[in-house]
């Protein structure tokens, strides 16, 4: 009797561990598709239509000033465009001058530029590119 | 005069100066020499083809750029994405045409005209935030959550990521 409980437990653990394995398996799929929906979703777009080096001159038009104490990411588009989408971040990311052209406000800086983190993001990713910075202040 | 025949199947005849302002046709015309032969141009189409040859004829006779204008480009100096007020006017078109008049620009190496289309764009996306970026292009957030959190991390002094 006692030895048939245990045969009907272990048939039901290891339909368990069967659903539990599909759940796994139906779940990685979905992720599959909604990558690919988004994939179809973005070559939809008109702007995917042009190719890298175009985007990458636009992407240097708008990056043309990146205000760092402005504490507001539309006022530095060279993060603002790395944080749309992938394809964005490894195009920016791949352009160290977008990252070149500095603006600090001397008035909303903190009295060391450490304490000013997106600094070094700024500086790490223009690599050797050529440095503009304009400091903004009164004397 | 020049033909050129648009991948619909349409024809546009253009003085030669104007159509010399595309670099591709340039050479084109150069290579084939004196000829009647229409020129293909499979990667345009006739409405945009259209809209590229007013603006060639808007500007013709003002000096082309450099052949090298591009590579000696100077990084150390600021950008400007001030456009002219007939080109502003031009390039008032609905986003996929935009798009298709920069691409068009690309293929057909008008250099003033490609970078009237990049700095229209250029000025769509400064001043806005990705949210905001991603709606206006119609664009899809990708991000792996490795890649989210970093950009959270990025963004987090912000007042208003």
């Amino acid at each position: 009797m006692l030895a048939d409980v245990d045969k009907d437990l272990d048939e039901c653990y290891a339909e368990i561990r069967h659903l539990q394995s599909r759940i796994v398996s139906i779940q990685n799929q979905s992720q599959h598709l909604k990558d690919y929906k988004a994939c179809l979703h973005f070559l939809r777009s008109p702007i995917c239509k042009l190719p890298n080096e175009t985007v990458l001159r636009i992407f240097d038009y708008a990056s043309d000033m990146n205000d760092l104490t402005s504490k507001r990411v539309q006022k530095m588009p060279a993060l603002a465009i790395s944080s749309v989408c992938s394809h964005w971040r490894n195009l920016a990311r791949s352009c160290p001058k977008l990252w070149s052209r500095i603006q600090i406000t001397m008035w909303s800086t903190p009295r060391h530029l450490s304490g000013l983190p997106i600094l070094d993001l700024y500086l790490i990713s223009s690599q050797q590119a050529p440095l503009i910075i304009e400091f903004l202040g009164t004397i | 005069m020049v033909t050129l025949v648009t991948s619909d199947n349409e024809k546009f005849t253009a003085d030669k100066e104007v159509a010399e302002r595309s670099v591709l046709i340039k050479n084109m015309l150069e290579d084939v020499g004196e000829s009647d032969q229409p020129i293909p141009l499979p990667n345009v189409s006739s409405s945009v083809l259209k809209k590229v040859l007013e603006y060639c004829e808007h500007h013709r006779g003002e000096p082309l750029p450099a052949a090298d204008a591009d590579t000696t480009q100077d990084d150390t100096r600021k950008r400007t994405t001030d456009i002219s007020e007939w080109d502003q006017k031009f390039i008032t078109v609905d986003q996929e045409m935009l798009f298709e008049i920069i691409l068009a620009a690309n293929y057909l190496d008008i250099k003033s005209l490609l970078d009237v289309g990049c700095k229209t764009v250029a000025n769509m996306i400064k001043g806005k935030t990705p949210e905001e970026i991603r709606k206006l292009f119609n664009i899809v957030n990708d991000f792996t959550p490795e890649e989210e959190a970093q950009i959270k991390k990025e963004n987090e002094w912000a007042e208003d990521r």
